[in-house]
Protein backbone atom coordinates (compact mmCIF):
# COMPACT_ATOMS: atom_id res chain seq x y z
CA UNK A 1 0.00 0.00 0.00
CA UNK A 2 1.40 3.37 -0.99
CA UNK A 3 2.64 5.12 1.81
CA UNK A 4 0.52 8.53 0.63
CA UNK A 5 -2.11 6.08 1.88
CA UNK A 6 -0.77 4.84 4.90
CA UNK A 7 -0.22 8.71 5.97
CA UNK A 8 -3.99 9.94 4.57
CA UNK A 9 -5.01 7.28 7.23
CA UNK A 10 -3.27 7.82 10.19
CA UNK A 11 -4.25 11.28 10.18
CA UNK A 12 -7.47 9.83 9.97
CA UNK A 13 -8.97 10.79 6.75
CA UNK A 14 -12.34 9.99 6.66
CA UNK A 15 -12.65 9.30 2.42
CA UNK A 16 -9.13 7.34 2.89
CA UNK A 17 -10.98 5.15 5.56
CA UNK A 18 -14.20 4.97 3.66
CA UNK A 19 -12.04 3.64 0.63
CA UNK A 20 -10.13 1.51 3.15
CA UNK A 21 -13.55 0.03 4.49
CA UNK A 22 -14.78 -0.50 0.45
CA UNK A 23 -12.15 -2.63 -0.28
CA UNK A 24 -11.33 -4.99 2.63
CA UNK A 25 -14.57 -5.81 3.99
CA UNK A 26 -16.15 -8.12 1.72
CA UNK A 27 -12.89 -10.56 2.15
CA UNK A 28 -12.05 -9.82 5.68
CA UNK A 29 -15.62 -10.65 6.61
CA UNK A 30 -15.66 -13.93 4.08
CA UNK A 31 -12.25 -14.84 6.17
CA UNK A 32 -13.97 -13.92 9.72
CA UNK A 33 -17.43 -16.22 8.50
CA UNK A 34 -14.92 -19.03 7.92
CA UNK A 35 -13.02 -18.72 10.97
CA UNK A 36 -16.14 -18.04 13.80
CA UNK A 37 -18.48 -20.62 11.37
CA UNK A 38 -21.48 -17.97 11.75
CA UNK A 39 -22.20 -14.86 9.61
CA UNK A 40 -24.11 -12.31 12.07
CA UNK A 41 -21.21 -12.46 14.42
CA UNK A 42 -18.69 -12.39 11.58
CA UNK A 43 -20.50 -8.92 10.55
CA UNK A 44 -20.27 -7.66 14.32
CA UNK A 45 -16.41 -8.45 14.25
CA UNK A 46 -15.52 -6.99 11.03
CA UNK A 47 -17.39 -3.48 12.64
CA UNK A 48 -14.90 -3.95 15.80
CA UNK A 49 -12.58 -4.61 13.69
CA UNK A 50 -12.79 -1.62 11.93
CA UNK A 51 -13.50 0.78 14.47
CA UNK A 52 -10.63 -0.33 16.41
CA UNK A 53 -8.40 0.09 13.21
CA UNK A 54 -9.65 3.66 13.21
CA UNK A 55 -8.84 4.10 17.04
CA UNK A 56 -5.75 2.78 17.23
CA UNK A 57 -3.79 3.66 13.46
CA UNK A 58 -2.67 6.77 14.62
CA UNK A 59 -0.55 5.15 17.26
CA UNK A 60 1.18 2.52 13.99
CA UNK A 61 4.25 3.73 12.04
CA UNK A 62 4.40 4.91 8.05
CA UNK A 63 5.93 1.29 6.95
CA UNK A 64 3.12 -0.74 8.25
CA UNK A 65 1.14 -3.71 6.35
CA UNK A 66 -1.62 -2.21 6.78
CA UNK A 67 -3.42 -4.82 5.43
CA UNK A 68 -2.13 -7.62 7.80
CA UNK A 69 -2.14 -5.11 10.70
CA UNK A 70 -6.03 -5.02 10.54
CA UNK A 71 -6.17 -8.92 9.28
CA UNK A 72 -4.16 -9.37 12.81
CA UNK A 73 -7.16 -7.23 14.91
CA UNK A 74 -9.84 -9.42 12.92
CA UNK A 75 -8.03 -12.10 13.95
CA UNK A 76 -7.19 -11.82 17.57
CA UNK A 77 -10.90 -10.47 18.30
CA UNK A 78 -12.00 -14.10 15.97
CA UNK A 79 -9.86 -16.11 18.02
CA UNK A 80 -10.52 -14.28 21.49
CA UNK A 81 -14.59 -14.78 20.34
CA UNK A 82 -13.61 -18.59 19.90
CA UNK A 83 -12.25 -19.14 23.15
CA UNK A 84 -15.09 -17.75 24.81
CA UNK A 85 -17.38 -20.10 22.32
CA UNK A 86 -15.45 -23.09 23.41
CA UNK A 87 -15.64 -21.85 27.44
CA UNK A 88 -19.71 -21.23 27.00
CA UNK A 89 -19.63 -24.77 25.73
CA UNK A 90 -17.95 -26.32 27.96
CA UNK A 91 -19.94 -24.91 30.95
CA UNK A 92 -22.85 -25.87 29.30
CA UNK A 93 -24.15 -22.74 28.20
CA UNK A 94 -24.15 -23.21 24.12
CA UNK A 95 -24.59 -26.39 22.93
CA UNK A 96 -22.19 -27.68 20.25
CA UNK A 97 -22.04 -26.42 17.08
CA UNK A 98 -22.08 -29.44 14.38
CA UNK A 99 -20.36 -28.98 11.13
CA UNK A 100 -24.01 -29.19 9.39
CA UNK A 101 -24.24 -25.63 10.90
CA UNK A 102 -22.10 -23.93 8.63
CA UNK A 103 -21.69 -26.27 5.64
CA UNK A 104 -25.13 -24.62 4.51
CA UNK A 105 -22.81 -21.98 3.60
CA UNK A 106 -20.75 -24.31 1.91
CA UNK A 107 -23.33 -25.26 -0.43
CA UNK A 108 -23.59 -22.57 -2.94
CA UNK A 109 -22.88 -23.89 -6.38
CA UNK A 110 -19.87 -23.07 -7.94
CA UNK A 111 -17.63 -22.83 -11.14
CA UNK A 112 -17.65 -26.61 -11.12
CA UNK A 113 -20.24 -27.28 -8.56
CA UNK A 114 -17.71 -28.86 -6.12
CA UNK A 115 -20.13 -28.45 -3.13
CA UNK A 116 -18.77 -32.32 -1.46
CA UNK A 117 -15.17 -31.29 -1.61
CA UNK A 118 -16.00 -27.76 -0.31
CA UNK A 119 -17.62 -29.39 2.70
CA UNK A 120 -14.79 -32.40 3.62
CA UNK A 121 -12.36 -29.23 3.40
CA UNK A 122 -14.34 -27.77 5.66
CA UNK A 123 -14.39 -30.64 7.81
CA UNK A 124 -10.64 -30.82 7.41
CA UNK A 125 -9.99 -27.30 8.72
CA UNK A 126 -12.23 -27.47 11.43
CA UNK A 127 -10.74 -30.60 13.43
CA UNK A 128 -7.69 -28.58 13.10
CA UNK A 129 -6.29 -25.79 16.20
CA UNK A 130 -7.65 -22.95 15.16
CA UNK A 131 -4.78 -21.20 14.69
CA UNK A 132 -3.04 -23.82 11.73
CA UNK A 133 -6.60 -23.03 10.17
CA UNK A 134 -5.72 -19.54 10.32
CA UNK A 135 -2.64 -19.96 8.85
CA UNK A 136 -3.98 -22.06 5.73
CA UNK A 137 -6.63 -20.14 5.25
CA UNK A 138 -4.48 -16.27 4.98
CA UNK A 139 -1.98 -18.05 2.41
CA UNK A 140 -4.73 -19.64 0.67
CA UNK A 141 -8.01 -17.98 1.47
CA UNK A 142 -6.97 -14.44 1.78
CA UNK A 143 -3.59 -14.60 -0.45
CA UNK A 144 -1.13 -13.44 2.18
CA UNK A 145 2.67 -14.19 1.68
CA UNK A 146 4.52 -15.65 4.40
CA UNK A 147 5.87 -12.31 5.50
CA UNK A 148 2.65 -11.01 5.90
CA UNK A 149 1.28 -13.81 7.76
CA UNK A 150 4.29 -13.60 9.92
CA UNK A 151 2.97 -9.96 11.01
CA UNK A 152 -0.59 -11.56 11.33
CA UNK A 153 0.35 -13.97 13.67
CA UNK A 154 3.39 -12.22 15.21
CA UNK A 155 5.99 -14.46 14.11
CA UNK A 156 9.31 -15.08 12.27
CA UNK A 157 8.59 -15.59 8.29
CA UNK A 158 10.59 -18.80 8.95
CA UNK A 159 8.15 -20.11 11.79
CA UNK A 160 5.40 -19.24 9.20
CA UNK A 161 7.50 -21.23 6.39
CA UNK A 162 7.49 -24.44 9.07
CA UNK A 163 3.80 -23.78 10.35
CA UNK A 164 2.52 -23.43 6.84
CA UNK A 165 4.15 -26.95 5.72
CA UNK A 166 3.38 -28.65 8.66
CA UNK A 167 -0.35 -27.56 8.78
CA UNK A 168 -0.69 -28.60 4.87
CA UNK A 169 0.68 -31.89 5.71
CA UNK A 170 -2.03 -32.45 8.64
CA UNK A 171 -4.74 -31.18 6.10
CA UNK A 172 -3.63 -33.67 3.74
CA UNK A 173 -4.03 -36.25 6.31
CA UNK A 174 -7.53 -34.91 8.09
CA UNK A 175 -8.76 -34.82 4.30
CA UNK A 176 -7.99 -38.26 3.10
CA UNK A 177 -9.81 -39.31 6.49
CA UNK A 178 -12.93 -37.41 5.57
CA UNK A 179 -12.87 -38.83 1.64
CA UNK A 180 -11.98 -42.01 3.46
CA UNK A 181 -15.10 -42.11 5.79
CA UNK A 182 -17.52 -40.30 3.15
CA UNK A 183 -16.86 -43.05 0.45
CA UNK A 184 -17.50 -45.72 3.13
CA UNK B 1 17.07 -29.52 4.47
CA UNK B 2 16.44 -33.45 4.91
CA UNK B 3 19.08 -36.00 3.56
CA UNK B 4 21.56 -35.57 0.41
CA UNK B 5 21.37 -37.29 -2.84
CA UNK B 6 24.47 -37.57 -4.47
CA UNK B 7 25.71 -33.89 -4.38
CA UNK B 8 22.33 -32.49 -3.20
CA UNK B 9 20.20 -32.35 -0.27
CA UNK B 10 16.42 -32.87 -0.42
CA UNK B 11 14.75 -29.87 0.35
CA UNK B 12 12.40 -30.06 3.41
CA UNK B 13 8.33 -30.02 3.23
CA UNK B 14 8.49 -26.50 4.23
CA UNK B 15 11.00 -25.34 1.82
CA UNK B 16 9.59 -27.21 -1.46
CA UNK B 17 5.81 -25.87 -0.30
CA UNK B 18 7.56 -22.41 -0.20
CA UNK B 19 9.55 -23.02 -3.62
CA UNK B 20 6.07 -24.62 -4.75
CA UNK B 21 4.08 -21.15 -3.43
CA UNK B 22 6.51 -19.08 -4.78
CA UNK B 23 7.41 -17.44 -1.12
CA UNK B 24 11.08 -15.48 -1.38
CA UNK B 25 13.01 -17.28 1.04
CA UNK B 26 17.43 -16.91 1.44
CA UNK B 27 17.24 -20.27 0.00
CA UNK B 28 18.68 -20.63 -3.96
CA UNK B 29 15.83 -21.54 -5.98
CA UNK B 30 17.96 -22.71 -8.97
CA UNK B 31 19.57 -25.44 -6.58
CA UNK B 32 15.69 -26.82 -5.87
CA UNK B 33 15.10 -26.48 -9.71
CA UNK B 34 18.32 -28.51 -10.45
CA UNK B 35 17.29 -30.73 -7.75
CA UNK B 36 13.70 -31.23 -9.24
CA UNK B 37 14.87 -32.58 -12.49
CA UNK B 38 16.90 -35.01 -11.00
CA UNK B 39 15.05 -36.19 -8.27
CA UNK B 40 12.02 -38.55 -9.04
CA UNK B 41 10.99 -38.46 -5.19
CA UNK B 42 10.78 -34.91 -5.04
CA UNK B 43 9.21 -34.09 -8.20
CA UNK B 44 6.31 -36.32 -6.76
CA UNK B 45 6.61 -34.81 -3.53
CA UNK B 46 6.04 -31.45 -5.48
CA UNK B 47 3.31 -33.45 -6.97
CA UNK B 48 1.10 -34.07 -4.19
CA UNK B 49 2.01 -30.06 -2.84
CA UNK B 50 0.82 -28.63 -5.35
CA UNK B 51 -2.57 -30.96 -5.84
CA UNK B 52 -3.05 -29.84 -2.03
CA UNK B 53 -2.32 -26.72 -2.21
CA UNK B 54 -4.84 -25.99 -5.43
CA UNK B 55 -7.58 -28.04 -3.17
CA UNK B 56 -7.43 -25.93 -0.71
CA UNK B 57 -7.09 -22.27 -2.41
CA UNK B 58 -9.74 -23.18 -5.17
CA UNK B 59 -12.06 -24.21 -2.21
CA UNK B 60 -11.10 -21.01 0.46
CA UNK B 61 -11.24 -18.87 -2.45
CA UNK B 62 -14.53 -19.48 -3.74
CA UNK B 63 -16.10 -19.64 -0.35
CA UNK B 64 -14.46 -15.79 -0.26
CA UNK B 65 -16.14 -15.00 -3.67
CA UNK B 66 -19.84 -16.57 -3.37
CA UNK B 67 -20.68 -14.75 -0.36
CA UNK B 68 -21.65 -11.28 -0.54
CA UNK B 69 -21.92 -9.51 2.81
CA UNK B 70 -24.26 -6.28 3.72
CA UNK B 71 -21.48 -3.13 3.39
CA UNK B 72 -20.65 -1.74 6.60
CA UNK B 73 -19.18 1.19 5.40
CA UNK B 74 -22.24 3.60 6.32
CA UNK B 75 -22.49 1.86 10.29
CA UNK B 76 -18.97 2.38 10.48
CA UNK B 77 -17.97 5.97 9.35
CA UNK B 78 -21.38 7.03 11.06
CA UNK B 79 -20.29 5.72 14.45
CA UNK B 80 -17.02 7.32 13.38
CA UNK B 81 -18.15 10.58 12.79
CA UNK B 82 -20.57 10.43 15.78
CA UNK B 83 -18.17 9.90 19.12
CA UNK B 84 -20.71 9.69 21.17
CA UNK B 85 -22.47 7.06 19.27
CA UNK B 86 -19.56 5.17 19.12
CA UNK B 87 -19.00 5.40 22.53
CA UNK B 88 -22.80 4.18 23.17
CA UNK B 89 -22.40 0.88 21.03
CA UNK B 90 -18.61 0.47 22.69
CA UNK B 91 -20.44 0.73 26.42
CA UNK B 92 -23.30 -1.60 24.31
CA UNK B 93 -20.72 -4.27 23.81
CA UNK B 94 -19.17 -3.74 26.98
CA UNK B 95 -21.70 -4.62 29.02
CA UNK B 96 -22.83 -7.60 26.93
CA UNK B 97 -19.12 -8.90 27.51
CA UNK B 98 -19.52 -8.39 31.16
CA UNK B 99 -22.85 -10.24 31.40
CA UNK B 100 -21.74 -12.52 29.58
CA UNK B 101 -18.22 -13.23 31.92
CA UNK B 102 -20.34 -13.12 34.95
CA UNK B 103 -22.96 -15.66 33.38
CA UNK B 104 -19.80 -17.91 32.26
CA UNK B 105 -18.32 -17.63 36.19
CA UNK B 106 -21.25 -18.12 37.43
CA UNK B 107 -21.71 -21.52 35.18
CA UNK B 108 -17.96 -22.47 35.70
CA UNK B 109 -18.74 -22.15 39.78
CA UNK B 110 -22.41 -24.32 39.71
CA UNK B 111 -20.04 -26.74 37.52
CA UNK B 112 -17.13 -27.18 39.95
CA UNK B 113 -19.87 -26.80 43.22
CA UNK B 114 -21.89 -29.82 41.43
CA UNK B 115 -18.98 -31.64 40.83
CA UNK B 116 -17.04 -30.82 44.40
CA UNK B 117 -20.76 -31.46 45.73
CA UNK B 118 -20.74 -35.06 43.82
CA UNK B 119 -17.30 -35.68 45.42
CA UNK B 120 -18.03 -35.32 49.12
CA UNK B 121 -21.95 -37.38 48.98
CA UNK B 122 -19.40 -40.05 47.37
CA UNK B 123 -17.53 -40.18 50.80
CA UNK B 124 -19.99 -39.41 53.57
CA UNK B 125 -21.01 -41.91 55.86
CA UNK B 126 -24.78 -43.55 55.53
CA UNK B 127 -26.48 -40.93 57.03
CA UNK B 128 -29.90 -39.54 55.59
CA UNK B 129 -30.30 -37.19 57.46
CA UNK B 130 -26.75 -35.47 57.46
CA UNK B 131 -27.29 -36.00 52.79
CA UNK B 132 -30.35 -34.50 52.86
CA UNK B 133 -29.18 -31.37 54.62
CA UNK B 134 -26.17 -31.04 52.59
CA UNK B 135 -27.77 -31.43 49.33
CA UNK B 136 -30.66 -28.81 50.50
CA UNK B 137 -27.45 -26.21 51.15
CA UNK B 138 -26.06 -26.80 48.64
CA UNK B 139 -28.91 -26.95 46.03
CA UNK B 140 -29.76 -23.25 47.60
CA UNK B 141 -26.73 -21.86 47.23
CA UNK B 142 -26.30 -23.23 43.40
CA UNK B 143 -29.73 -22.06 42.76
CA UNK B 144 -29.25 -18.06 43.65
CA UNK B 145 -26.17 -18.08 41.29
CA UNK B 146 -27.42 -18.31 37.72
CA UNK B 147 -29.92 -15.43 38.53
CA UNK B 148 -26.72 -13.23 39.23
CA UNK B 149 -26.31 -12.94 35.25
CA UNK B 150 -29.48 -11.33 34.27
CA UNK B 151 -29.18 -8.48 37.17
CA UNK B 152 -28.54 -4.87 36.75
CA UNK B 153 -24.84 -4.14 37.80
CA UNK B 154 -26.61 -2.63 41.66
CA UNK B 155 -27.49 -5.83 42.49
CA UNK B 156 -24.68 -7.91 41.25
CA UNK B 157 -22.90 -5.79 43.81
CA UNK B 158 -25.67 -7.88 46.44
CA UNK B 159 -24.81 -11.20 45.02
CA UNK B 160 -20.91 -10.96 45.98
CA UNK B 161 -21.52 -11.64 49.55
CA UNK B 162 -23.69 -15.29 48.22
CA UNK B 163 -20.80 -15.84 46.36
CA UNK B 164 -18.50 -15.18 48.93
CA UNK B 165 -21.13 -17.55 51.26
CA UNK B 166 -20.95 -20.01 48.02
CA UNK B 167 -16.68 -20.44 48.69
CA UNK B 168 -17.18 -20.77 52.24
CA UNK B 169 -19.80 -23.54 52.11
CA UNK B 170 -17.32 -24.83 49.67
CA UNK B 171 -14.48 -24.83 52.13
CA UNK B 172 -16.55 -25.93 54.91
CA UNK B 173 -17.59 -29.17 52.55
CA UNK B 174 -13.65 -29.34 51.79
CA UNK B 175 -13.02 -29.65 55.19
CA UNK B 176 -15.78 -32.34 55.99
CA UNK B 177 -13.95 -34.50 53.06
CA UNK B 178 -10.59 -34.36 54.47
CA UNK B 179 -12.08 -34.86 58.25
CA UNK B 180 -13.92 -37.81 56.51
CA UNK B 181 -11.10 -39.34 54.64
CA UNK B 182 -8.96 -39.80 57.49
CA UNK B 183 -11.08 -42.74 58.08
CA UNK B 184 -10.86 -45.62 55.49
CA UNK B 185 -14.41 -46.74 57.16
CA UNK B 186 -17.27 -44.75 55.63
CA UNK B 187 -20.48 -45.79 54.02
CA UNK B 188 -18.52 -47.86 51.57
CA UNK B 189 -17.79 -51.26 53.10
CA UNK B 190 -15.08 -52.04 54.36
CA UNK B 191 -13.11 -54.33 52.30
CA UNK B 192 -12.62 -57.39 54.22
CA UNK B 193 -8.76 -58.75 53.63
CA UNK B 194 -8.93 -62.75 52.77
CA UNK B 195 -7.94 -64.99 55.27
CA UNK B 196 -4.68 -66.56 54.16
CA UNK B 197 -5.27 -70.18 54.41
CA UNK B 198 -2.35 -71.40 57.20
CA UNK B 199 -1.12 -69.88 59.89
CA UNK B 200 1.97 -71.47 60.15
CA UNK B 201 1.96 -71.79 64.49
CA UNK B 202 4.58 -69.52 66.04
CA UNK B 203 6.90 -71.40 67.95
CA UNK B 204 7.39 -69.40 70.73
CA UNK B 205 3.80 -67.68 71.55
CA UNK B 206 0.38 -68.21 71.39
CA UNK B 207 -1.13 -66.44 68.15
CA UNK B 208 -4.82 -66.53 68.10
CA UNK B 209 -4.93 -64.52 64.92
CA UNK B 210 -2.10 -63.10 62.93
CA UNK B 211 -3.26 -59.06 63.01
CA UNK B 212 -2.32 -58.51 59.38
CA UNK B 213 -4.31 -61.19 57.51
CA UNK B 214 -6.92 -61.99 60.04
CA UNK B 215 -10.54 -60.39 60.40
CA UNK B 216 -13.27 -62.09 59.68
CA UNK B 217 -13.77 -65.70 59.25
CA UNK B 218 -14.36 -66.29 55.87
CA UNK B 219 -17.46 -69.39 56.28
CA UNK B 220 -19.14 -66.40 58.36
CA UNK B 221 -22.13 -65.82 56.23
CA UNK B 222 -25.22 -65.71 57.89
CA UNK B 223 -27.40 -65.31 54.73
CA UNK B 224 -26.65 -66.11 51.30
CA UNK B 225 -24.13 -63.40 49.65
CA UNK B 226 -23.92 -61.12 52.44
CA UNK B 227 -20.23 -60.94 53.39
CA UNK B 228 -19.40 -59.42 57.06
CA UNK B 229 -19.20 -55.45 56.97
CA UNK B 230 -17.75 -52.79 58.74
CA UNK B 231 -19.35 -49.24 58.77
CA UNK B 232 -18.92 -46.13 60.29
CA UNK B 233 -22.31 -45.71 61.39
CA UNK B 234 -22.03 -42.73 63.93
CA UNK B 235 -20.08 -39.88 64.27
CA UNK B 236 -20.91 -37.12 66.15
CA UNK B 237 -18.83 -34.53 64.63
CA UNK B 238 -20.05 -31.35 66.14
CA UNK B 239 -19.70 -32.46 69.80
CA UNK B 240 -16.65 -32.58 71.73
CA UNK B 241 -15.09 -34.95 72.25
CA UNK B 242 -15.76 -36.52 68.69
CA UNK B 243 -18.04 -39.77 69.74
CA UNK B 244 -17.83 -42.45 66.53
CA UNK B 245 -19.41 -46.01 66.39
CA UNK B 246 -18.17 -49.17 63.88
CA UNK B 247 -21.29 -51.58 63.26
CA UNK B 248 -20.95 -54.61 61.76
CA UNK B 249 -23.33 -56.64 60.00
CA UNK B 250 -23.31 -60.39 58.54
CA UNK B 251 -21.67 -61.41 60.95
CA UNK B 252 -22.36 -65.02 63.15
CA UNK B 253 -24.49 -64.81 66.01
CA UNK B 254 -23.03 -65.54 68.91
CA UNK B 255 -19.72 -65.51 67.93
CA UNK B 256 -17.09 -63.21 69.69
CA UNK B 257 -15.00 -60.66 68.14
CA UNK B 258 -12.88 -57.88 68.60
CA UNK B 259 -11.98 -54.47 66.59
CA UNK B 260 -8.70 -54.11 66.17
CA UNK B 261 -8.01 -50.03 65.22
CA UNK B 262 -4.97 -48.26 63.72
CA UNK B 263 -4.99 -44.75 63.90
CA UNK B 264 -3.95 -41.95 61.93
CA UNK B 265 -0.37 -42.14 63.53
CA UNK B 266 0.24 -45.81 63.10
CA UNK B 267 -1.00 -46.59 66.56
CA UNK B 268 -2.67 -49.62 66.94
CA UNK B 269 -5.30 -50.34 69.96
CA UNK B 270 -7.44 -53.10 70.85
CA UNK B 271 -11.02 -52.99 71.63
CA UNK B 272 -12.74 -54.88 74.31
CA UNK B 273 -14.34 -57.86 73.09
CA UNK B 274 -17.80 -58.32 71.36
CA UNK B 275 -20.78 -60.83 71.03
CA UNK B 276 -22.73 -60.69 67.78
CA UNK B 277 -26.21 -60.11 68.83
CA UNK B 278 -29.25 -62.42 67.16
CA UNK B 279 -29.35 -60.72 63.70
CA UNK B 280 -25.78 -60.98 63.54
CA UNK B 281 -24.64 -57.32 63.74
CA UNK B 282 -22.41 -55.66 66.91
CA UNK B 283 -21.77 -52.10 67.39
CA UNK B 284 -18.49 -50.65 69.10
CA UNK B 285 -18.23 -47.07 69.78
CA UNK B 286 -15.26 -44.61 71.73
CA UNK B 287 -14.28 -41.07 71.89
CA UNK B 288 -11.34 -40.08 70.01
CA UNK B 289 -10.19 -36.93 71.58
CA UNK B 290 -7.09 -35.50 69.18
CA UNK B 291 -6.29 -36.24 65.37
CA UNK B 292 -3.44 -38.77 66.03
CA UNK B 293 -6.26 -40.92 67.35
CA UNK B 294 -8.63 -40.86 64.29
CA UNK B 295 -9.16 -44.39 62.78
CA UNK B 296 -7.09 -45.13 59.79
CA UNK B 297 -8.10 -48.75 59.28
CA UNK B 298 -10.16 -51.41 61.28
CA UNK B 299 -9.89 -54.75 61.95
CA UNK B 300 -12.13 -57.61 63.01
CA UNK B 301 -10.61 -60.14 64.95
CA UNK B 302 -12.46 -63.10 65.02
CA UNK B 303 -11.95 -64.54 68.95
CA UNK B 304 -14.26 -67.54 68.12
CA UNK B 305 -12.29 -69.64 65.38
CA UNK B 306 -8.62 -69.49 66.35
CA UNK B 307 -6.67 -71.27 64.23
CA UNK B 308 -3.80 -72.67 66.21
CA UNK B 309 -2.63 -72.19 69.88
CA UNK B 310 1.05 -73.14 71.09
CA UNK B 311 0.73 -73.12 74.63
CA UNK B 312 4.54 -72.97 75.90
CA UNK B 313 4.01 -74.41 79.61
CA UNK B 314 6.68 -72.30 81.36
CA UNK B 315 3.93 -71.58 83.91
CA UNK B 316 6.11 -69.77 86.62
CA UNK B 317 9.45 -71.10 85.43
CA UNK B 318 10.38 -68.44 83.23
CA UNK B 319 13.86 -67.22 83.32
CA UNK B 320 15.49 -65.70 80.19
CA UNK B 321 19.35 -65.73 79.83
CA UNK B 322 20.79 -61.74 80.01
CA UNK B 323 23.27 -61.66 77.10
CA UNK B 324 25.58 -59.23 79.32
CA UNK B 325 25.55 -58.69 83.32
CA UNK B 326 24.23 -55.55 84.07
CA UNK B 327 26.82 -53.45 86.16
CA UNK B 328 24.20 -52.85 89.43
CA UNK B 329 24.20 -49.15 90.51
CA UNK B 330 25.77 -47.78 87.42
CA UNK B 331 22.41 -46.50 85.36
CA UNK B 332 20.88 -45.62 88.50
CA UNK B 333 23.40 -42.56 88.68
CA UNK B 334 22.89 -40.75 85.64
Amino acid sequence: MDVEVVESLRARDAQAFRLLIERLQQPLIGYLHRLVGDREVALDLAQDTFLQTYKEIGKTSEDLYVDAWIYRIATNYALRYLKRKRLRQFVGLDSPSTPEDFNVHLMVPGPENQAETRILVQEALSKMKPKDAICLQLHYGSGFTYEEISFVLQMTPEAVRKRVARCVEKFRALYSASSQTDDM
Amino acid sequence: MQESVGEMAHPDDSVLLAYIRQQSLDTSWSHIDQHLSGCPHCHQRSIDFIATSKLLTVSLQHFQQAHKYPSLVGDVIELLQNPVAARHVRRKRQRARLHEDLALGNALLVKSLQSGMNRVMSVLPDDALLVKSLQSSMNHVISILPGAARRSSHTRMSVMPKLLLAVVVMLTFSLTVNAFNLFHVSNHSIPIPFRRSSVTPSHDVTVPVNLSTATVSSSKKTSGASHPTLQLCLVHAGKSPLHISICGSYFTPGDKVRLVVRTFSGQLSMRHPLVIDAHGNFRDSWIVLTCKEYPDTVFVLDLTHVLAVLQTDQSGRCSVPTPFQRPHGRYNQR
